[in-house]
């Protein structure tokens, strides 16, 4: 079920009115998270109920600095993921399908699987205590505005506040407009910006650019469509957590006014990038001192895992790969690029970050490059065409530049003053123009073949 | 105390909830008002209305966007059409009145009306021949046979025709079952086991509702209001029609003969079930309106060619079949999917011809797609005499 749907609305008030209702907040919870995964299937459901059970288990069997336990977890975990996500990619189809006829990809595997491990991994260091009760456990895992497509919480920020969800002593947020705000950002992001967006991509990267310019085009489309339609579903996510009193870890952060390949990465899906930070990069020695090479070779490597976490896809595995050198070589870039006025250093990261979402987006390395090759003046290979006459034109370039500008009014949003707005109007009434515009956008039928982009992982 | 606590809270709520609509209001029609109805949401219109003899037709004077695969402005003219709106009744003095009756895809409402091959192909030959030559689009989303000639009955004799082209899919016709009549027109047995035409919908509450006065509120609201055309809108898809999820893609045909048999069968001497009596009552009924209104019909069928080279022949054993099959009842056929591919560009694929953007290849057609048909259609007015006559 798709936040952005009204079945799911009808589910999250049924669910908000249990919770305000029924003294018992951690079962209510529990029992919605539950239903809310089983709505994916009884596979998809019993699949994640072994994987809850397991690593709640070896959670228990964890001590500190126990190695052997570690390495068990990580490859339960990893075998997991790689079965049910990659086994097509890594044995080939053919193969694949000797084993078993289903290749859809439970849903939220990617994200429930390294939750797991870093909940395991925090054990391990001894930053945490095992979880000894079950139904805690599969609630801090199964916690739904989280469970499909993140934020990636940790161990030591959700299960105190499910601790108290359980002894009855977690409250409603007496600032709950702050929630339902977040929750209208999300929708507007998702059913108004990202969804609007996504023909016109889908039409240019289905039928190819006809020229420079709607190359670039596409993959500006690209950028925005994949950030208001992830962005939007975080929102969405924290918000809701925040109106059943948990709060959850914000996952974006203006990441296209970022200066720096590094900055784009501590803007963008951030409980990824400090997941990759914590375990892998750091315990591979990446912030060791070490040869430039050295490190490079890690933040490379690291990275390609990171892009192959987000599809069996050679064009993800590029993305990763891409992405880690730029950051190396940026950083190799050292003064040189220091020096250079804050407009140039945006403009050369928006640059980077377009160029490289077309492998995200390319359904092969061929298009891909293919592609890059118009972007950066090849000869085009495609009809997709929106540049017409001079007025289509210049009003495709106004268009343009307002998604920046509304992404820009996005940091302006999220600030103290906001807040403190939202505050000081707090009441029934603004609840009620927040609720009912929501409830109208999600009444508006639109495409139902538009889930959100990070459902798929 | 209490209770007046209570109530002042639902009250400033109901408040809250009227002002976040009227800025969904407000919302929508501004982008409607502006360039950004090409990108952004807005409330899809509402064209159809009730009608006692097919069940449904277009309400004249209706505007509004469209968005279903492409995204159109869409106006119904004042006698009810989807076509020009200073089409008269009357026909020009000296002209050639034709018309193209059908479906959705004669309706052509994912593309503007000056791109519908009905208009391109009144513009070619008014062009190119000394006198005005008219085709009037007949075209309605979802008319299946009953409810074509249902509509046709009414319309035709009002519009003073020259020539009728009536292009259906044959795929209407194959259904073995009889139609369900509750809701428009439809095909059932009768009481000789022929087909006749059945109005059950006249009798049921929501036809009732929709040719009342409150039918006529709600018609009023559709035209008014933008948050009207979404709940119009949502009940039209299901209220929880995301829990359908999407319908699966189609997964092209391999090319078996199953399809062309089951049309062999329809048009054969024994065709199965209640479609043979359809196909008859169907093929009649137009007979019967092109003698009494002295206008040439002709049948233009779509789907007779699935394009795999090893049915070629058969195929055209069929064309050839059906041609004197229907001549019987005094139609000329046209055989759509023939003259599509012989208006085809060179290079281009007859799958680009229907759908947009990353949907090219399945739909409704596109704007090639109707600079094709509209050549087709051209030829068949050109061939059929009645430029030259008079």
């Amino acid at each position: 079920m798709s936040f952005d749907t009204l079945p799911f609305l009808v589910f999250f008030l049924g669910v908000y009115a249990a919770y305000r209702t029924i003294p018992s907040t951690g079962f209510v919870l529990l029992a919605a998270s539950a239903a809310y995964y089983a709505f994916a299937g009884l596979h998809d459901f019993l699949l994640f109920l072994c994987v809850i059970i397991a690593n709640f288990a070896l959670g228990l069997l964890m001590r500190p600095g126990s190695r052997a336990v570690l390495a068990v977890a990580v490859l339960f975990n990893v075998l997991v993921l790689a079965w049910f996500k990659y086994r097509t990619f890594l044995l080939g189809a053919e193969m694949a399908q000797s084993f078993t006829t289903s290749v859809a990809i439970p849903l939220g595997i990617s994200f429930y699987t390294f939750q797991s491990m870093a909940y395991l991994a925090d054990l391990y260091r001894g930053e945490i205590a095992a979880e000894r009760s079950l139904l805690r456990f599969s609630l801090f895992k199964s916690f739904f505005p989280q469970l499909v497509a993140g934020p990636i919480v940790r161990a030591h920020i959700l299960l105190p506040q499910v601790k108290r969800l359980f002894e009855g002593l977690a409250r409603s947020p007496r600032f709950y407009s702050f929630g339902l705000a977040l929750c209208l950002l999300g929708v507007i992001k998702k059913v108004v910006l990202s969804d609007s967006l996504a023909p016109f991509a889908d039409d240019i990267f289905t039928n190819g650019p006809a020229n420079l310019a709607m190359a670039w085009l596409g993959a500006w489309l690209f950028a925005f469509q994949i950030y208001f339609d992830f962005s939007g579903y975080s929102d969405m996510a924290v918000g809701m957590a925040w109106l059943l009193g948990i709060r959850l870890p914000i996952n974006f952060a203006t990441p296209y006014l970022a200066l720096s390949p590094r900055e784009f990465w501590q803007r963008w899906h951030i409980t990824l990038s400090t997941w990759i930070r914590d375990y892998l990069y750091i315990p591979l020695g990446g912030s060791r001192r070490g040869g430039a090479v050295r490190q490079s070779a890690i933040l490379v490597a690291v990275m390609g895992l990171a892009g192959f976490w987000h599809g069996a896809n050679w064009t993800f595995i590029a993305w990763g790969l891409l992405w880690g050198g730029a950051i190396a070589a940026w950083r190799l870039g050292g003064g040189a690029v220091a020096s250079l006025p804050a407009v140039v250093r945006w403009l050369a990261t928006l640059a980077l970050v377009l160029t490289l979402w077309v492998f995200f987006r390319a359904p092969d390395i061929d298009f891909a490059v293919r592609y890059l090759g118009v972007m950066w003046g090849a000869s085009p290979f495609g009809s997709a065409q929106y540049f017409s006459d001079s007025i289509q034109s210049l009003l495709i370039a106004a268009g343009a530049c307002a998604l920046i500008a509304v992404h820009a009014a996005e940091r302006a949003l999220a600030s103290r003053g906001t807040l403190l707005w939202l505050k000081a109007r707090q009441g029934p009434f603004l609840a009620g123009a927040i609720i009912a515009i929501i409830c109208w956008l999600l009444v508006s039928p639109k495409a139902l073949d538009n889930p959100f982009i990070y459902f798929r992982f | 105390m209490a209770m007046g606590s209570t109530l002042l809270t639902i009250g400033k709520l109901a408040l809250g909830l009227a002002a976040g609509s009227l800025v969904v209001e407000g919302a929508l029609r501004l982008v409607e008002a502006t360039a950004l109805w090409r990108v952004l949401p807005v409330a899809d219109a509402s064209l159809y209305g009730p009608d006692n003899d097919a069940g449904y037709a277009h309400r004249a004077g209706v505007r509004g966007i469209r968005t279903s695969e492409n995204r159109v402005v869409v106006e119904i003219n004042s006698l009810g059409l989807r076509d020009r709106l200073d089409r008269t009744l009357p026909k020009p003095e000296n002209a050639v009145r034709w018309a193209v009756a059908g479906d959705s895809v004669i309706e052509g409402q994912q593309v503007p009306l000056e791109q519908t091959f009905p208009y391109l192909a009144e513009e070619a030959l008014s062009k190119r021949h000394a006198r005005k030559v008219e085709v009037v689009n007949l075209g309605l989303a979802g008319a299946r046979p009953a409810v074509l000639i249902e509509r046709l009955r009414r319309r035709v004799p009002l519009l003073d025709l020259d020539g009728l082209i009536v292009m259906l899919s044959v795929g209407d016709l194959l259904s073995t079952v009889p139609d369900d009549p509750s809701e428009f027109a439809g095909y059932v047995r009768g009481p000789d086991g022929k087909a006749i035409i059945a109005h059950d919908f006249r009798t049921t509450r929501g036809h009732e509702f929709r040719t009342g006065v409150w039918g006529s509120w709600t018609y009023w609201a559709l035209e008014t209001s933008r948050l009207a055309l979404l709940l119009n809108n949502r009940k039209n898809v299901g209220v929880f029609a995301e829990l359908a999820g999407a319908p699966a893609a189609r997964p092209a045909e391999p090319c078996t003969a199953k399809r062309l048999a089951a049309i062999e069968l329809l048009f054969g001497a024994s065709p199965p079930g209640f479609s043979g009596a359809r196909l008859s009552a169907f093929l009649e009924g137009l007979g019967a309106l092109g003698r009494g209104e002295g206008v040439p019909i002709i049948l233009g069928l779509r789907g007779l060619r699935s394009g795999c080279p090893e049915l070629a022949s058969r195929e055209e054993d069929l064309s050839r079949v059906i041609r004197e099959k229907i001549a019987a009842s005094g139609l000329v056929l046209a055989d759509v999917d023939q003259l599509e591919l012989s208006e085809l560009p060179p290079s281009v694929p007859r799958s680009h011809l229907t759908g947009f953007g990353a949907k090219i290849g399945s739909g409704h057609l596109n704007t090639l797609g109707h600079q094709v048909y509209a050549r087709a259609v051209e030829r068949i007015v050109e061939s059929s005499g009645s430029l030259s006559a008079r």
